[in-house]
């Protein structure tokens, strides 16, 4: 923190302030990013596929300032920039992680065709909200100037007709549900085990502070320091300055 | 004795500062795997459009500038704690407990209208998942904001200023989380 803890006088030389600034800047081009955006119709060619312009300007200015807003937070405000290797490594083990969930995951709920298999109810779905956006508002927000599409609405069983999007007669919502539940269930074992890493070495930290067991452990852990690597690997954990 | 959250780990760090990079570690697999699940199936479903269209992006920005604001006041109350002025933190900390009030605040009016207008958890799935991962962030701001009174308390008598940059951490996770939810939620419709 110190390098940033800096003040060059004024509120203005505050180096977080700076940066403060800078993320509300950020957040102004984030919001006028997409309002620009969905002004351009242009289409471009990018690695042989037709893109348009307009979007791909939305999507990079929530996106890509998303990203850089976060970089920065985490830089200057979390200091992760200069926290010891290990903070990095459990962080970046969670993300790791999420990235593999998403990678296994994503094939399924994302698409809807693959080159074995077709979603039909999927499809279904996505072509009947389309057709007729009403579908996506609630119930009863479609009285008074909606009243007669929903009259309409209701001679095709909209809700009714849900009941077989997937395979094995799940719904949307039940995919939804046992998609998040599925990526809650393993991202909870990661954190128990994560946790549970984390309780040992808080454990071994304790018991260190007990002179009877620095005693009996301490011939132990000499040895194992001795092994090859292992002073090494605890030196790019740890930092120079500590192993 | 020093306390053992001040005390220097194997790792190098103290330990009170690894419990929290260890939270933050699984927090990023929670909201991580929510988020993750939102973007496969908006991707999967252009029709959704026509329900994200009716999240107000005014009341989104302006609770984005309260959280990073928030973040602010944050790192200057550990900024003041890392000079030993416990008090000028705690009034940092207070500041920051504001912003999280401010958003709270603006979250419920943001619920009560888009609930009147018959936008509930169980309209569809778009709402489903808004509900769940602004619900989810909004239980940790209050958390933080419970945490960092009672680390308050303490920062204005100079006690335990080393808990000022810890919930400063957990605090500014909480607003990259927020980086992210306001363009999936309110932005890109």
């Amino acid at each position: 923190m110190d390098a940033h803890s800096e003040d060059r006088g004024g509120l203005f030389g505050n180096h977080y302030v700076r940066i403060y600034l800078l993320l509300l800047a950020l957040l102004v081009v984030s919001i006028a990013g997409p309002v620009v955006g969905g002004t351009i119709d242009k289409q471009v060619e990018i690695f042989g596929r037709q893109i348009g312009l307009g979007m791909a300007l939305t999507l990079t200015t929530a996106f890509g300032i998303a990203v850089w807003k976060a970089s920065l937070v985490i830089k200057h405000f979390m200091h992760l920039s200069i926290e010891r290797p290990i903070a990095k490594i459990f962080l970046g083990a969670s993300v790791l992680l999420l990235a593999l969930f998403w990678g296994g995951v994503a094939p399924d709920v994302q698409l809807h065709e693959g080159r074995m298999w077709e979603n039909l109810g999927a499809k279904a779905a996505v072509a009947r909200g389309l057709a007729e956006p009403e579908h996506a508002e609630p119930e009863h927000a479609a009285e008074g100037e909606h009243a007669e599409e929903a009259a309409h609405a209701s001679l095709v069983p909209t809700h009714k007709s849900t009941d077989n999007l997937l395979p094995g007669g799940y719904n949307l919502a039940h995919a939804g549900f046992w998609t998040v539940l599925a990526l809650v269930a393993v991202g909870t074992n990661a954190v128990a085990i994560m946790l549970s890493i984390g309780v040992l070495i808080l454990i071994f930290e304790t018991l260190s502070h007990i002179p009877l067991v620095r005693r009996l452990l301490g011939p132990i852990v000499a040895v194992v320091m001795k092994l090859p690597g292992v002073g090494k690997l605890r030196a790019r954990l740890v930092g120079a300055g500590e192993a | 004795m020093r306390p053992i959250a001040t005390t220097r780990a194997a790792t190098g760090i103290a330990t009170g500062k690894l419990a929290v990079w260890w939270v933050l570690a699984s927090e990023v697999v929670i909201f991580g795997g929510l988020l993750a699940s939102y973007v496969m199936h908006r991707l999967g479903h252009p029709e959704w459009a026509d329900a994200a269209v009716h999240t107000d992006v005014r009341i989104g920005a302006f609770n984005t500038f309260v959280l990073l604001t928030s973040s602010l006041t944050a790192v200057l109350a550990h900024q003041a704690a890392e000079r030993g002025d416990g008090k000028k933190a705690a009034r940092f900390l207070h500041f920051t407990i504001l912003g999280a009030v401010t958003f709270l605040g603006v979250k419920s009016y943001e619920w009560f209208t888009e609930i009147t207008h018959g936008y509930t958890i169980t309209s569809n799935t778009f709402w489903a998942f808004y509900y769940s991962a602004a619900g989810l962030h909004a239980f940790h701001v209050i958390a933080g904001a419970v945490i960092m009174a009672i680390v308050a308390r303490d920062a204005a008598k100079n006690l335990e200023l080393h808990r000022v940059e810890l919930i400063g951490i957990y605090w500014h996770f909480v607003d990259i989380v927020w980086i992210f939810l306001f363009p999936l939620l309110y932005i890109a419709k």
